[in-house]
């Protein structure tokens, strides 16, 4: 049976670098316009926005076509409403889950109001969008890591249901 | 070029993936022996049917249709028909039950889930889960409750709850199909031709639902609105498409599935033949909740299977990496490796640069090689033991001086160790020996230096035994190793006189930790050294796979250490290792030495080193005894059992080993981590220090601390979880030993349950915290 717990086990710890956070695939609109001979959406994660790790989204469509332009340089700046912080980078499509979207993924320091803005560059064409967002304080460690701390509760709780079980046909045994 | 990026759009997300593939793989352990004693009722089909089921729930969840589900409602709703409509019935085609519990191992299955299984509570919820009304309305329940807007642009917004929609989907969808196929070994509830309604019904429910997809003159989910429209496609045609998408092939789903039914029932009734059935009252019709499944009930070899024992597993045994370990020089190979690193510590902490992350002293011992040590003892065993540089003085000592005397009895036991642990935890903290690269080299030194000293003075392995620090943590830490160098076959020891495990021969010495190798037990004082392996004339000991921690529950009589139960100085080292991991790790956080800057601004400039080392021995050695002394006190009292206090405190302070361990894995290998690029500027200012150049000059860059991700707190929670329940179990086991009931057991391990608890809690208050990154340059 060791080799079925071992297998088990690093299958397992295969799964641990999924922690759940900002994963680069949409999220919510935070603003869709015509900018430029662009269309710009805009989608930010997780919802509600917290302090801490964000995916910022970007849809470049072209309004002429009607479809996604594929090979712009999208760029990203979010600046704090009271001028202390700001957060800049670049949004590639290898970041995001879906390949039509460009992405970056940030650290927000703070909560508190940003705004944030997207530039656009294609074809010697360039545009910009912005907008504000507002930021809630990150989630207590305690809560972003739940399932791991609630994992002893269940395991113990399993086991002392199976001890339990395992006991009873003894009980009935001796009761007769 | 947008088909290509959109092809490309796969989410592999390893939380739902590994345990599908888990599950293809016990299905298809447990299929392979299933079909060949049953070739005919488990044919390859069923095999193929479960894992393209499988397969589909992974490309309705990895692939573009979920990446896409966000922009277009007709491809979400593709995601869903699969999940709900091809999957589950392809996974019950498979007949999945028996496999799964045939494809996990026999004692797992019976002794594992053989209780649940059997629990008449969990039968009564099976047989009405599975009742052919429930499964129907909790399906058509699911399915329109889950598409209200509100909660379907919730799991749009929400990753948590978009992958509970995609559960309950699931879920659902597999209660509706379980009475539609029926999978052996289980009967039907209803007569068959009631699966005709059934089916019927559940798609005018459908064609109900699609219909107001199809037709409705304004968006349902206004989501789709504020998204950009794909190729053009308005909101309503996508609606439309939906509503078409679940119309058509939904009905198909129900449709085909009717007509299967209508030739099954109008068929003449099959003619069992050999290799349909598995044995007596294996044809009987098995309802989820009437009885155990046959696989979990029957002891009969034909259904539980393989019961023969193979024997452990043998790292020796292993081409190549087997003939490389057993190979008589692959030691002194390993040491001379080790001996080198050290000579080059040594020298580059007494004439390098006196800053830690620029030094070798600074950077190879604290950062690499206490996380190495702790995984190779993970994965391992006393691997360092095994290569370690202190061997070489040690040697020579001996040859030089040829002592004759041995060790002083009364400091024949572990207190000495002890005392020197505390010392150089002390050590570590008040004179911060990780940023003192001067220090470290000397430290070093004197480890040479008393290896050589003792080894030369007395007989046998004293220095490992009785004093080395390094020594008594790994051979504590071992216990939970995977590896055990053990006896092979005991009957060819009880055959043996000559016993050269332990006496040696003329071409290879004994163990010099005196552990006679038919009576050594566990880990505990082996260095790994293979002295027994290559003295055994019999070729009967080997490094055989033991289950960790599995020799911490027993007491029984142990070669050279006698019975833990009554060494009471391998207790308290036990508890120093433990409450040291967790004490080593708080004084690294911010809050911790926030509160040591406030005392110090109290006292005077500097926390006086006194402050500082008798905090560490309140905190290692005082308090951990104490509190172990008030557990044993406490079960005794709450278990009502007439047993030596130190016998309950030696044995389950034993019980803390899996805790403590966990601690120092995750405290170090973050460590490693964190601060796995600082060695290699190091080793380009080494190079250039002596004419190198073509290393480059050094990218100090890299000294800097890497951030902490989530996934390595993540790892460093889990770490401790694992510690956590193999502490409480072995607790468990021993408080079992000695009283039968469980409630009486619980009694006598509630107060060491709560003082694991308690270090788990403080565990995890500390991985939350800010650490101090010894040995990197800081941002």
């Amino acid at each position: 049976m060791g080799w079925f717990l071992t297998a088990i086990l690093v299958a397992a710890t295969g799964m641990i670098p999924a922690v759940p956070a900002a994963r680069a695939d949409g999220g919510v609109v935070r603003i869709r316009q015509a900018a430029g001979p662009f269309e710009v959406t805009v989608f930010t994660s997780p919802t509600p926005l917290r302090a801490g790790p964000v995916d910022i989204s970007v849809m470049v469509g072209n309004r002429a076509r009607d479809q996604p332009v594929l090979d712009a340089e999208v760029s990203i700046l979010v600046v704090s409403l009271d001028g202390a912080s700001s957060i800049s980078a670049d949004a590639i499509r290898e970041n995001a889950t879906n390949k039509l979207l460009y992405a970056a993924l940030l650290e927000l320091p703070h909560s508190g109001r940003w705004r944030l803005g997207v530039g656009v560059r294609h074809d010697g064409n360039t545009a910009e969008v912005t907008t504000d967002l507002s930021a809630a304080p990150p989630r207590p460690p305690l809560l972003f890591f739940w399932p791991y701390l609630v994992l002893p509760a269940v395991a113990i709780a399993m086991f002392g249901l199976h001890q339990w079980l395992s006991a009873r046909p003894a009980v009935a045994t001796e009761r007769q | 070029m947008i088909a290509e990026a959109a092809l490309r759009s796969w989410n592999i997300d390893p939380w739902f993936v590994v345990p599908l593939c888990v599950g293809a793989w016990i299905y298809t352990r447990g299929w392979r022996q299933l079909h060949r004693q049953m070739p005919r009722h488990f044919a390859s089909w069923r095999l193929l049917a479960f894992l393209s089921g499988v397969g589909i729930i992974f490309v309705a969840i990895a692939s573009p249709l979920d990446a896409f589900g966000g922009l277009l409602l007709h491809v979400h709703m593709a995601q869903h028909l699969l999940l709900m409509m091809v999957a589950p019935p392809l996974i019950w085609l498979g007949q999945p039950v028996v496999p799964m519990l045939r494809g996990m191992p026999p004692p797992f299955v019976k002794l594992g889930l053989g209780p649940f299984l059997a629990w008449p509570a969990l039968r009564r919820l099976g047989r009405a889960v599975s009742h052919p009304a429930v499964c129907w309305v909790a399906f058509v329940a699911g399915t329109w409750i889950w598409h209200l807007p509100a909660l379907y642009e919730l799991a749009l917004r929400s990753p948590g709850w978009h992958q509970l929609e995609h559960a309950c989907f699931l879920g659902t969808a597999l209660l509706f199909w379980w009475p539609v196929v029926q999978p052996w070994p289980s009967g039907p509830v209803w007569p068959r031709w009631t699966m005709i309604p059934y089916l019927v019904l559940a798609d005018v429910q459908n064609t109900a639902f699609s219909a107001i997809f199809a037709f409705a003159e304004r968006a349902i989910y206004p989501v789709y609105g504020t998204v950009p429209r794909l190729w053009g496609i308005s909101v309503l045609d996508d609606q439309a498409a939906a509503g078409a998408l679940m119309w058509v092939p939904g009905s198909v789903a129900y449709v085909l599935p009717i007509g299967l039914l209508i030739g099954e029932i109008l068929s003449p009734p099959r003619q069992v033949r050999p290799g349909d059935v598995l044995g007596p009252g294996s044809d009987a019709a098995w309802v989820p909740g009437e009885s155990t499944p046959p696989v979990a009930a029957t002891r009969s070899r034909s259904v539980v299977g393989h019961a023969a024992d193979r024997g452990a597993w043998d790292l020796l045994s292993v081409p190549v990496l087997g003939a490389i370990v057993r190979w008589r020089h692959f030691r002194r190979v390993a040491q001379t490796v080790m001996l080198l690193l050290a000579a080059v510590i040594v020298v580059d902490g007494l004439l390098g640069p006196q800053m830690s992350p620029m030094n070798l002293a600074g950077v190879l011992p604290w950062t690499y090689w206490r996380g190495l040590v702790v995984v190779t003892l993970l994965v391992a065993g006393n691997v360092f033991c095994m290569a370690c540089p202190f061997m070489v003085p040690r040697d020579l000592g001996r040859r030089i001086f040829s002592p004759r005397r041995h060790w002083p009895k009364p400091l024949r036991s572990k207190w000495l160790a002890v005392g020197l642990l505390v010392l150089y935890l002390c050590a570590y903290e008040a004179f911060s020996l990780w940023d003192s690269p001067w220090w470290t080299a000397w430290i070093v030194v004197g480890y040479f230096a008393a290896a050589f000293t003792v080894d030369g003075l007395f007989r046998g392995a004293s220095f490992c035994k009785y004093l080395c620090p390094i020594g008594q943590f790994n051979f504590i830490h071992s216990t939970v190793s995977p590896l055990e160098v053990k006896v092979k076959a005991p009957d060819v020891c009880a055959r043996c006189t000559t016993h050269d495990c332990i006496r040696g021969n003329a071409r290879q010495r004994g163990c010099e930790l005196e552990l006679f190798q038919p009576e050594k037990v566990g880990n505990l004082d082996c260095t790994f050294c293979l002295d027994c392996v290559h003295a055994c004339p019999h070729a009967n000991v080997g490094v055989l796979a033991v289950v960790p921690g599995s020799d911490l529950a027993a007491d029984p009589f142990r070669s050279s250490l006698r019975r833990l139960s009554r060494r009471t100085d391998v207790a308290v080292l036990v508890l120093v290792l433990v409450f040291g991991a967790f004490a080593n790790a708080a004084g690294m956080v911010t809050p911790v030495l926030e509160w040591q800057e406030r005392v110090a601004a109290r006292i005077g400039p500097g926390m006086p080193r006194w402050i500082v080392s008798g905090l560490i021995v309140l905190s290692l050695a005082v308090g951990p005894v104490l509190l172990a002394a008030l557990c044993a006190w406490g079960g005794r009292m709450l278990g009502r059992v007439e047993l030596p206090q130190s016998e309950l405190f030696s044995r389950f302070a034993l019980s803390l080993v899996p805790l403590g361990f966990s601690m120092w894995l995750a405290h170090f290998v973050f460590h490693v981590l964190a601060g796995a690029g600082t060695a290699i500027p190091v080793i380009q200012r080494v190079a250039m220090d002596l004419h190198v150049g073509w290393l480059g000059a050094p990218a100090w860059g890299r000294a800097a601390a890497g951030s902490g991700h989530d996934w390595m707190l993540a790892s460093e929670i889990l770490v401790l979880d694992c510690g956590l329940l193999l502490t409480l179990y072995i607790g468990w086991r021993i408080a079992l030993s000695y009283v039968r009931f469980s409630g009486g057991a619980l009694c006598l391990m509630i107060p060491w349950a709560g003082l694991a608890v308690g270090l788990y809690a403080v565990g995890v208050w500390v991985i939350f915290q800010p650490m101090q990154m010894r040995g990197t340059m800081m941002h």
